[in-house]
């Protein structure tokens, strides 16, 4: 399977080299990445599989870091990017974020990690629980730790019992005082508006996020009041497939802490809670535009962080833009951005000014599509209700909490 | 412990190595783990610190797990570097190996696997097979997977191993009961277990219909798993079985359970978009009733990176019926103005190919077309005429009302494919177009600058033009004629992104493998495969996978597969040579030739995988170009031209380069006929050679060569010696220069005279001076300018002084070079 594992800076250089299998990968595969990698126009959007000259590449690309693996074989290529976008997700983890710094002061966790995720190339210990009880993150804790006891090695010296049982998700020996469980419904609205006007698509990607805290084994379910309005759903390996089958009803012993029980999609929704309203018009070298946002199917509660941003095209000189209501700003790269904040109810924002064309252009042919961002606290927009959480198998008595909220995602206005 | 670990990667001392050695063999063990994380930080950054391979190992033993970690780290990089070194390290390992501590035991059978010494994995064998059979799972499937690791290294140990393991027992195949097993273990085993299990059923036939409905329904649920690789697998597994399935319901059923967790591939991050569209732009050739109703999935988002945008794009169109073509026209208008210009070029194809595919919806994509047109942006006219050209030939004789639409932006077209398929409206309706001769004149006036694809089409226009639109001629010779020109033309179907229906099922069989993103067959890139099987006790870790391997893989297109090239240009020099009478090989025809190897000019790195070697060489009189053109890209290379910049005599390109298409990995020589005079500069003399060359798939790119100035000594150069002496005596004295060879030696006369002749470069005469020998040649260069040439020696002794006399002076210091490379050759 994969041979050998790269952590690549932002400017192509090595920070990690991994080596998997007996099969050594010389480095200056990196180098032949990297040149391919800035001779591409739009240099860090290259195609994740990568035929070179000796090997096959999967890049994953995060927060300016570049995780690289190669291989000679054939293989899944759906497992090297879902491993390696689990390996970026552990680390971020571990280390509270991904750049240089933070990698390279905690080098020898990152190795630790590589070494327990995947053995000659193939996956092996992927579950963040199970991972942080045999190698501790650098946190202050372990830190006053290591200096009391007199104890140098942020390694566990035992093996989980996890790795050997048929819930390697879970260690067996947890224990709280106080057993809580919350459940939070993410949603992202996805939505394409065309040049007239009409929603073309409109859809919700939700997750089903778990915080659970519960002493030892406990086995919940969770049911949905509506699970009909549900096109597709794709579980956490905690749950049991034969329930949802038959009953729609997630049935599941959880890992401990936050992970993501489920994730959704809602399509065909029919409404948005906003409307946005462009308007340019070309006349003798230059270009009007008027850009109105309101509210439309008032979800109940309040809509925040309300953005537009849009990216001016190229064959524009000078922008000359205002608003009634938030701020307006033209970044460096040409990318105009409108901060709304709240809609006010008395009035509806607008956004109106003047493009002014370059020489020889009389009218605009290139038209902008405009990003819409906003959040709703306290509301899953699809609908999409939990009917009741149960805990099986012991009588704790345990806390319960449920929330909702819904961003937009890539929610789109073309004009 | 400090967590501050990047400070390890900045120390720059000059005695680092040294230090290190000492810090290594500390006796507080803090110091050495500090030394030895220091160690590793080197590693990482690219230092040699192999020299510390001793002092490394001695760390190997301790208590502390983290530091034996980093220490086995070390010991994968520079074992193979250190083999005897390595040997010393057996002994923990063995030792490690029986540990109390499960994870000490698997950590040292991981570690020996990873080490390519003979002498290591030789001792591998005894503690791999005890580990085999532990009490612990962890250290058991740990060895596991080391049984593949040490097939890899040396099959024969682990073959050997493998039949001592299992005599009792047959090896490892899939049966059905193996079968039942291992659907059995997909519920129990983590989700990587459950992708290398579905690849291995993937392989298993069943055996009838019913058994196939069987291994469906246990599959089933893997669709809805969080993990994308598993879900790709599951797909592929079903796939596999639909085959067999005889009812319509049940196939039905299974295409509607399917389409959910493909679309929602398409919700994941880009990288894993990518491999799924990829995916399942072959699934929708096969079986497209999964995502028939699943258009507006494929819509493009603003956001999207440009190759999962170009996937989309591709499903679309084969995804479009006369049931969602309004809504995909809209999406394909507005794509059409958007920023990224390749994206709309494509776009624009996009709406000519759902014309041709969908016959009563192409009045409606001409529609649309005409409105892109009217929008006057230049590149997007020129990629709907192409289209437009395509629909013509489709639907002949139905839409050319819109031709005075297409007529009108004439001035604008500047691509040779636009221009070309503009001719050729104009040439098929000739008789519909008032003007059309007023238009084909336009476009003759730049004929001779016009690429040979433009130039085809405006012969073949013109031709038409005069047969439909005759004004005098012999009536017989008209008609017969037009029988060839005329003649009923076959009608173009939307195919050419169609994949050949074998290749199609051979793909499908490799879903979610590498070979279905990039639309090839395994054995199209995979040159020599090891296959094992691993092989567990306990049935509660089967992983039945398989793993091949291969060396130097070949390069390999990112599509479908390319037509062949054209066929290769026959010998000519061959034949030359083998005649008698040898003549001058016409300057319009191209030959191939292998000879000495050429200097690269233009190296893959700077070429971005497109490599040129050339040299200028003389052949029979003529004044060639050698050149060898490489592909090392991933896609097919044609349409070469060259052009030379201005220089001192004028070369230039005797005609058009013509090289065939190159297939990734390939390569191609020619000969490229040379003229000279053509291309004269001004300014000082200058023995380089400024060259443009250029593919349709890359932008121009430009090197410079340097010439050696013999290859313009003519055939013609020998002279009488009373002419020489003539010649020499009528210059005068300032015409003569002279320069020092203190390396040159000449050992041979006889060979050095004939290597000179073979150069036009000819010998007169020979007299002594005092104990040197003086030797009188002459040469000739273009345009009759002598070259008189005297070489003073010792024979046998480094050291020669050339003298040269030639009425232009100012080329002395190019004689000199070629003296000198002829001479030292």
């Amino acid at each position: 399977m994969l041979q050998c594992i790269f952590l690549l800076s932002d400017s192509g250089e090595v920070m990690l080299e991994k080596q998997l299998s007996g099969h050594r990968v010389d480095r200056s595969i990196c180098a032949w990445f990297w040149d391919q990698a800035i001779s591409q126009p739009d240099s860090f959007k290259q195609q994740p599989v990568i035929a070179s000259p000796t090997h096959y590449l999967f890049q994953v690309f995060r927060e300016g870091i570049t995780f690289l693996a190669c291989t000679q074989v054939e293989m899944p290529p759906l497992m090297a990017i879902e491993f390696l976008c689990r390996v970026a997700d552990v680390l971020n983890d571990y280390l509270g974020g991904l750049n240089e710094d933070l990698i390279k002061d905690n080098f020898v966790i990152v190795y630790e990690l590589l070494d327990e995720m995947i053995d000659n190339g193939f996956p092996l210990t992927t579950e963040p629980n199970i991972l942080q009880e045999m190698i501790a993150p650098p946190n202050i804790v372990s830190k006053v730790l290591s200096v009391v006891t007199g104890s140098s090695s942020n390694v566990s010296d035992t093996l989980p019992v996890a790795t050997a049982s048929l819930v390697p998700w879970r260690t067996a020996d947890t224990k709280y005082a106080n057993n809580e469980v919350y459940v939070d419904l993410v949603e992202e609205m996805d939505a394409t508006i065309n040049r007239d006007g009409v929603l073309v698509k409109c859809e919700i990607n939700g997750e089903v996020q778990v915080n659970s805290h519960i002493t030892g084994l406990p086995d919940l379910t969770l049911s949905f009041a509506n699970p009909s309005i549900l096109d597709d759903v794709r579980f956490h390996p905690c749950v049991r497939y034969q329930p949802w089958e038959s009953n729609q009803i997630l049935s599941f012993v959880p890992p401990d802490g936050q992970f993501k029980l489920m994730s959704y999609r809602i399509r065909k929704l029919k409404n948005t809670p906003i409307y946005v309203k462009p308007q340019l018009t070309s006349d003798g070298g230059a270009c009007r535009v008027s850009i109105l946002v309101g509210i439309r199917n008032d979800p109940g509660k309040t809509i925040d962080n309300v953005t537009l941003q849009f990216q001016l095209p190229s064959c524009i000189l000078s922008a000359d833009l205002t608003s009634n209501y938030g701020i307006v700003n033209i970044l460096a790269n040409k990318t105009c951005s409108w901060s709304i904040g709240r809609i006010p109810k008395d009035k509806a924002p607008s956004m109106s000014g003047t493009l002014v064309l370059e020489t020889g252009l009389d009218r605009l042919h290139v038209f902008p599509t405009f990003q819409v961002g906003f959040r709703i606290m306290g509301v899953a927009l699809s609908g999409l209700q939990i009917d009741k959480l149960d805990l099986k198998t012991v009588p704790y008595r345990f806390y319960k909490g449920f929330r909702a909220l819904t961003r937009a995602g890539e929610f789109e206005v073309r004009s | 412990m400090s967590r501050n670990d990047s400070k390890y990667f900045s120390t720059t001392k000059k005695g680092e190595i040294p230090e290190l050695k000492e810090e290594l063999n500390s006796q507080y063990k803090d110091k050495r783990k500090d030394a030895v994380k220091k160690v590793i930080a080197a590693m990482t950054v690219g230092k040699d610190v192999s020299s510390l391979f001793t002092d490394v190992v001695n760390c190997m033993q301790t208590e502390n797990l983290e530091l034996k970690k980093l220490v086995y780290l070390y010991l994968i990089n520079y074992a193979k570097s250190q083999p005897d070194l390595a040997i010393l390290a057996v002994n923990t390992f063995v030792k490690d190996s029986q540990d109390p501590n499960p994870l000490i035991r698997a950590l040292a059978v991981r570690t020996m696997g990873c080490i390519r010494v003979d002498k290591i994995t030789e001792y591998l064998c005894d503690p791999l097979q005890r580990c085999l059979k532990d009490d612990d799972p962890y250290v058991r499937k740990t060895a596991a997977i080391c049984v593949a690791k040490l097939y890899d290294i040396n099959a024969e140990l682990a073959a050997l191993a493998e039949i001592q393991e299992n005599s009792s027992r047959p090896i490892f195949e899939l049966t059905s009961s193996t079968l039942s097993k291992l659907l059995t273990a997909l519920n129990e085993c983590t989700e990587w277990g459950q992708v290398f299990i579905l690849d291995a059923l993937s392989r298993y036939k069943a055996a009838d219909a019913r058994e196939a409905e069987n291994i469906v329904e246990r599959v089933t649920p893997r669709l809805q798993h969080a993990n994308c690789a598993v879900v790709l697998s599951a797909v592929k597994m079903i796939l596999q079985q639909m085959e067999l399935i005889t009812s319509t319901d049940v196939v039905r059923n299974l295409c509607k359970k399917m389409a959910p967790p493909l679309v929602t591939l398409l919700s994941a991050e880009p990288e894993i978009q990518y491999v799924a569209l990829r995916n399942i732009n072959l699934i929708v050739q096969r079986r497209p009733t999964i995502l028939a109703h699943e258009i507006k999935v494929f819509f493009c988002k603003y956001n999207d990176p440009i190759y999962v945008k170009m996937e989309k794009l591709e499903i679309m169109i084969k995804l479009a019926s006369d049931r969602n073509i309004d809504q995909v026209l809209l999406e394909f208008k507005e794509y059409a103005t958007e920023v990224d210009v390749d994206f709309v070029r494509k776009a624009v194809r996009a709406i000519g190919r759902c014309a041709i595919k969908l016959e009563r919806a192409a009045e409606r994509c001409i529609s649309v077309l005409l409105e892109l047109i009217k929008i006057k942006v230049n590149y997007v006219v020129q990629e709907a005429i192409i289209v437009i050209k395509d629909i013509f030939r489709r639907y002949p004789n139905t839409y050319e009302s819109i031709i005075a639409t297409l007529c009108e932006n004439l001035d604008t077209l500047d691509e040779p494919e636009a221009k070309a398929s503009m001719i050729w409206i104009i040439g098929e309706y000739a008789e519909r177009i008032d003007n059309a001769d007023e238009l084909l004149e336009s476009f003759l006036e730049s004929f001779p600058e016009e690429p040979a694809q433009v130039q085809l089409q405006l012969l073949t226009a013109t031709v038409k033009l005069f047969l439909k639109k005759p004004t005098e001629g012999p009536q017989q010779m008209i008609q017969a004629a037009k029988d060839v020109v005329l003649a009923e033309k076959p009608v173009i179907t939307d195919d050419s992104n169609q994949l050949d229906p074998s290749l199609l099922d051979e793909l499908l069989v490799n879903i979610a493998t590498l070979s279905s993103v990039y639309h090839k067959p395994p054995d199209a890139f995979v040159t020599r495969t090891y296959l094992s099987a691993q092989k567990t006790e306990d049935d509660d870790y089967p992983e039945g996978s398989e793993t091949g391997y291969s060396e130097s893989p070949g390069n390999h297109a990112n599509g479908p597969a390319s037509p062949p090239p054209t066929a290769p240009v026959p010998d000519l020099l061959g034949d030359l040579m083998g005649t008698d009478n040898s003549s001058i090989v016409p300057p319009d025809e191209p030959t191939t030739t292998t000879g000495p190897p050429l200097s690269i000019v233009l190296p893959t790195s700077v070429g971005h995988g497109f490599q040129v070697s050339a040299q200028l060489t003389r052949q029979d009189g003529q004044i060639f170009y050698s050149m060898l053109f490489e592909n090392n890209t991933h896609v097919p290379l044609d349409g070469f031209m060259i052009q030379f910049n201005k220089n001192t005599f004028g070369l230039a390109a005797a005609g058009p380069l013509q090289v065939p298409q190159l297939q990734p990995g390939t390569s191609a020589r020619t000969l490229l006929p040379m003229v000279m005079f053509q291309n004269m500069s001004q300014g000082p003399p200058s023995s380089l050679l400024q060259v443009a060359v250029k593919n349709n798939q890359q932008p121009v790119w430009y090197f410079n060569d340097k010439f050696s100035f013999h290859v313009l000594f003519t055939e013609d150069g020998i002279m009488e010696r009373s002419a020489f002496l003539e010649t020499w005596r009528s210059l005068p004295d300032s015409n003569e220069v002279s320069k020092d060879f203190p390396a040159i030696v000449i050992d041979s006369v006889e060979a050095t005279l004939d290597r000179l002749a073979a150069s036009n470069v000819f010998f007169i005469a020979k007299r002594k001076n005092a104990n040197q020998d003086v030797f009188y040649f002459s040469a000739k260069i273009p345009q009759g300018i002598p070259l008189l040439i005297e070489l003073t020696t010792v024979v046998g002794n480094p050291g020669a002084k050339c003298a040269i006399k030639t009425p232009s002076p100012e080329m002395s210091a190019f004689f000199f070079e070629a003296i000198e490379t002829l001479l030292r050759s």
